[in-house]
């Protein structure tokens, strides 16, 4: 129970990556806010973690717009109590090549992805300043290497790598730590749509051979997030198999 | 779970990871006979010594540490080097032994992966030896070190491999080798 005591907001934690750490949080003792878009999809969440006898509320954010960020982060203090740990999972993914991409593509990519990020990080960092500590965990991709198709969606996970690294820079005199997880190929309904000869390209470009599961992305998550990683900040984890390590370009 | 430490010597970090590993449910091994889970390697950088072996050692003790093999067979090797490998105006040598490290590592993560071996460093400094400092309130604790190595090692870290961790208080971040 490393995280007893303490409290989060996880962005986008309805399902998927974002549940896992939601989960993986409140089973380590926190009190987590499930934030999502979808009011539906935070409340199933949320109803599902109390009833494994976890302290889990749900908010409805649109983490794009800035007076959502704040409320968001009220909503969680008014609750469960001052905000110790703020996981910035919420994330969209457009792929488009570059002659194609649209305009709104674009924008609403850089909105969720990269403005969403410093959006809700602004409203903790207030907070958390003031009490001198803080965690903050920006879920990127290893995509900001850069991908085939994937301008916008790498460019605003390259986005959230400098932010966190200037955030790690701008509040460690605070005492708060901002480091980000990187993700690589990890099973969720997004890969299991794939055809089986896409599925097969993406395993064989993994090194271990294995795809990875939310859990994997939650439990990186829960180092950054609780006391291990006191003296660890502005730092970028792969959690990808070691796809990271070497580029075979399809 | 039986874990291996090898070190240079017996330091406050090899005694506080080996606490700590025990802490977490390790059974800490006497030697490397027997089949292991981990192995941890001090190669004693952080504390200032600088034993240019330590890359011949790491390359020929991965391929040699008894890991178990088969379908629920694999493995982690947490490597402890120094953030001295993004450069060092006072410590070449240091700096020298440091980036071959965290190159094997890179390279024998890749090498080990079919066979399940995960294999990571951690690059913490120590201020009394380098003329950096952290950015956070505190200086960089031995027991922070010690928990990011038994985070690396840990089961659940399974899909993580070929990575760095800087454990120095965000005194690297200016580096551009630190991203």
């Amino acid at each position: 129970m490393k995280l007893k005591g303490k409290t989060a907001v996880v962005t986008g934690a309805a399902q998927g990556i974002g549940l896992a750490i939601a989960t993986e949080l409140a089973t380590q003792g926190a009190a987590v806010t499930i934030a999502d878009r979808s009011a539906e999809g935070a409340e199933r969440a949320a109803a599902e973690l109390t009833a494994s006898g976890l302290t889990a509320s749900a908010a409805v954010a649109d983490i794009t717009s800035a007076d959502a960020a704040d409320a968001l982060v009220r909503v969680s203090e008014e609750r469960h109590g001052p905000l110790d740990i703020l996981v910035n999972n919420a994330g969209i993914s457009i792929n488009s090549g570059i002659r194609k991409l649209s305009d709104e593509d674009w924008n609403r990519t850089l909105a969720v992805n990269l403005t969403g990020v410093m959006n809700c990080s602004r409203a903790a960092a207030r907070v958390m300043a003031d009490r001198r500590s803080g965690r903050i965990v920006n879920i990127t991709s290893r995509a900001w290497l850069g991908w085939f198709g994937q301008s916008a969606y790498s460019a605003s996970k390259g986005g959230v790598v400098s932010l966190s690294r200037s955030l790690a820079i701008e509040l460690a005199r605070f005492g708060i730590t901002v480091n980000a997880v990187a993700p690589g190929l990890i099973d969720t309904p997004l890969i299991r749509n794939e055809t089986p000869e896409v599925l097969a390209k993406l395993l064989a470009a993994q090194p271990t051979g294995v795809i990875g599961r939310p859990e994997d992305v939650a439990w990186a998550v829960s180092y950054f997030a609780g006391p291990a990683s006191g003296s660890t900040t502005g730092q970028v984890l792969y959690v990808c198999g070691g796809k990271s390590l070497y580029t075979r370009p399809a | 779970m039986p874990v291996v430490m090898i070190g240079s010597a017996p330091t406050n970090l090899t005694d506080t990871v080996l606490a700590q590993l025990r802490d977490a449910g390790w059974d800490v091994a006497p030697d490397e006979s027997g089949p292991v889970d981990a192995v941890v390697v001090d190669a004693g950088l952080a504390e200032g010594t600088v034993n240019d072996t330590a890359v011949a050692e790491l390359l020929a003790g991965a391929r040699r540490w008894p890991f178990h093999s088969g379908d629920a067979g694999g493995g982690a090797i947490v490597v402890v080097g120094s953030r001295d490998q993004l450069g060092s105006g006072k410590r070449a040598e240091a700096a020298a032994v440091a980036g071959a490290l965290a190159s094997v590592v890179r390279s024998l993560a890749l090498e080990l992966a079919p066979a399940q071996v995960r294999v990571n460093l951690v690059a913490p400094f120590d201020p009394s030896v380098e003329d950096v400092r952290s950015l956070l309130p505190t200086p960089v604790a031995v027991e922070d070190v010690a928990a990011t190595v038994a985070f690396l090692a840990d089961p659940r870290s399974s899909y993580i491999t070929g990575q760095i961790l800087f454990c120095c208080g965000g005194a690297s971040l200016l580096s551009s080798l630190s991203v």
